[in-house]
């Protein structure tokens, strides 16, 4: 048994598609940025960051990759990775203009990374929610996929981590945790949760069991640690699901989790595949 | 059938195997009448005498062997559960069988713990236990002790009333550890933080060195995770800083807590059961960290600070 994992390092590419949401202050984002930066290489994207304090230019955006172990230099000498003024990024035509560049240049899909603080000085929240709707469009339409980085600051609020989480279908991303849709009924969840993070689980859970049919799967092989608190939050936010007759299913959950489940007398609440 | 809520908690002397037959008889056939789940556990030669006793009714579960007595808190865990599942189906859970004391000290202290904790942990649940003790051999402490915590005493002779049974609060306050100096902590720590300000490092900071240890992975898990929720709570509830320490001599692993809180005036914080009957609201974290170790002790100072150490002997090095 060796799936002890300290984070997120080895989340799976595909894992980091779609529209996602990442919540994280500087240096928390950094491992997954640096993973999300990797998938896109591997997959020969372009990638297009939104000027921010954190990477006002591509030379920073090397630096800042190269810190967390990515070494995006060749690529960034040939157009591959570009920083894109805000101006331009957050505007209407403009982030589908980039879209369409690239593809023409020929890369095989395209991957944006900004998020509300970025837009801040060119888009009003209002705007700002608009251009989020777009991205949640045009990624099923077109081969680009978004991340968007919130700081935490920015989803304290009542209930405003939840409409963060419900803007974003295709993976969420915090503090030690990743989690990402495979589809309508299937969710995988990567890392670990604690008190620092269980809110975000419990934001996740309600969105997937909200879209999900009868039964939400949920891939557990990635998951390194689960505390008393992420149980309890799991269990609360997947209740008005499970009390309309709705199973959840763990799949694949490591046995020393599946052990602790049991012992705090959670296991009832959902169906459990043991890890092969 | 019904569950009728209440621990009781009563005592069988014997100094014969005719004398255990006799006295034991009554409590198991009264189980048996009622529908409850009952079981008979302890040493072979013990249970085989009741099993033969009762021809081997398959409505009592006969359990030679000490495979629910590991740990003291993981034997309250167990029952906490199993009267939790077996109650709500309306049966009352009965025990019959010894505690397992032994010749090491710590160990001993551990399950007089039990003895004096036992009624408390069950208090919520419908739960009858018989704790058998043999006059032949029981020490004189341990005899002591056995009728300070029980209510009732069972021999060949009848039931009586237990007159020198003391109350549970006092015992505990009698038995609870005073601040256990242990000879690991002399050692410098293998891993160790001065001010925690989240669980996580702590977890991935034990996780490694107990892997280093070649500490086998899932009692390892188990004891990250015991760790990372004592962590939690000293940042939810006590004061900053909130110091980690992991010690080693090879065999055992000690693990300690410490915060300058106020800390918890009881103790057996972590005893009482968070599952649904019980009607009073408490903690699951602790609970559950005191079952995934060997040994958790809360001391609290008397000039402020809370110190938990939480111990495990992984199995290949027993």
């Amino acid at each position: 048994m060796e799936h002890l994992r300290d984070g997120l390092e080895d989340v799976s590419p595909s894992g980091w598609d779609g529209h996602q949401l990442l919540i994280a202050g500087v240096e928390e984002a950094r491992p997954a940025i640096a993973a999300w930066a990797k998938a896109g290489l591997r997959r020969g994207e372009k990638m297009i960051y939104a000027a921010d304090a954190r990477h006002p230019s591509v030379e920073r955006l090397v630096a800042s990759l190269a810190t967390s172990g990515v070494d995006v230099a060749p690529a960034a000498d040939e157009g591959q990775l570009a920083v894109v003024d805000t101006a331009r990024f957050y505007s209407a035509p403009g982030y589908e203009q980039l879209v369409a560049e690239a593809l023409g240049r020929g890369y095989r899909g395209v991957r944006s990374y900004g998020g509300p603080h970025a837009a801040a000085d060119v888009l009003g929240p209002a705007q700002f929610e608009e251009f989020e709707r777009r991205l949640e469009r045009i990624w099923t339409t077109r081969a680009v996929t978004a991340v968007c980085c919130y700081e935490p600051m920015m989803v304290a609020g009542v209930g405003e981590l939840e409409q963060a989480v419900a803007r974003h279908s295709s993976g969420w991303s915090g503090n030690l945790v990743h989690a990402y849709r495979l589809d309508a009924d299937r969710l995988c969840l990567a890392g670990e949760i604690d008190v620092s993070n269980d809110d975000l689980l419990a934001a996740v859970l309600a969105a997937a069991t909200r879209s999900a049919g009868a039964e939400l799967i949920v891939d557990c092989a990635e998951l390194g640690y689960v505390s008393v608190s992420g149980w309890r939050a799991a269990l609360d936010a997947t209740r008005p699901f499970r009390e309309r007759g709705g199973r959840v299913r763990l799949m694949a959950l490591p046995t020393t989790m599946a052990r602790m489940l049991q012992m705090i007398g959670c296991a009832d609440a959902f169906e459990l595949e043991p890890s092969s | 059938m019904s569950a009728g809520v209440g621990c009781l908690h009563d005592l069988l002397l014997s100094g014969s195997d005719a004398e255990l037959v006799a006295a034991g008889w009554g409590f198991i056939a009264d189980g048996i009448a009622a529908g409850d789940l009952v079981i008979v556990h302890g040493g072979e030669h013990e249970v085989e005498l009741l099993r033969d006793a009762f021809d081997d009714d398959p409505r009592v579960v006969f359990a030679p062997g000490r495979e629910r007595y590991q740990h003291m808190m993981g034997t309250i865990g167990q029952y906490q559960r199993l009267c939790e599942r077996e109650n709500a189906a309306g049966r009352r859970v009965r025990a019959i069988g010894p505690v397992p004391f032994a010749e090491d000290p710590a160990s001993r202290a551990e399950w007089m713990r039990y003895e004096a904790l036992i009624a408390r942990a069950l208090g919520p649940y419908g739960f009858s236990g018989l704790c058998h003790y043999d006059t032949r051999n029981t020490p004189a402490d341990v005899m002591n002790l056995a009728l300070a915590t029980h209510r009732n005493v069972v021999t060949a002779h009848g039931v009586r009333r237990n007159d020198r049974q003391r109350p549970g609060s006092e015992l505990l306050r009698a038995l609870a550890p005073a601040h256990p100096p242990d000879a690991l902590e002399d050692a410098p720590a293998v891993w160790g933080e001065s001010d925690c300000a989240a669980p996580a490092p702590v977890r991935h900071g034990v996780r490694r060195a107990l892997r280093e240890g070649r500490v086998d992975t899932d009692q390892a898990e188990g004891f990250v995770a015991a760790i990372s929720e004592v962590v939690s709570n000293a940042l939810q509830h006590g004061q900053s800083p909130v110091q980690v320490r992991l010690h080693t001599n090879g065999h055992r692993w000690l693990c300690v807590v410490t915060d300058q809180g106020p800390g918890m005036a009881d103790p057996w914080t972590g005893v009482d059961s968070p599952l649904p009957t019980n009607p009073q609201q408490v903690g699951t974290g602790l609970w559950l960290a005191r079952q995934l170790c060997d040994q958790l002790t809360i001391t609290t100072h008397p000039g402020g600070g809370i110190r938990v150490s939480l111990l495990i002997t992984p199995a290949q090095a027993r």
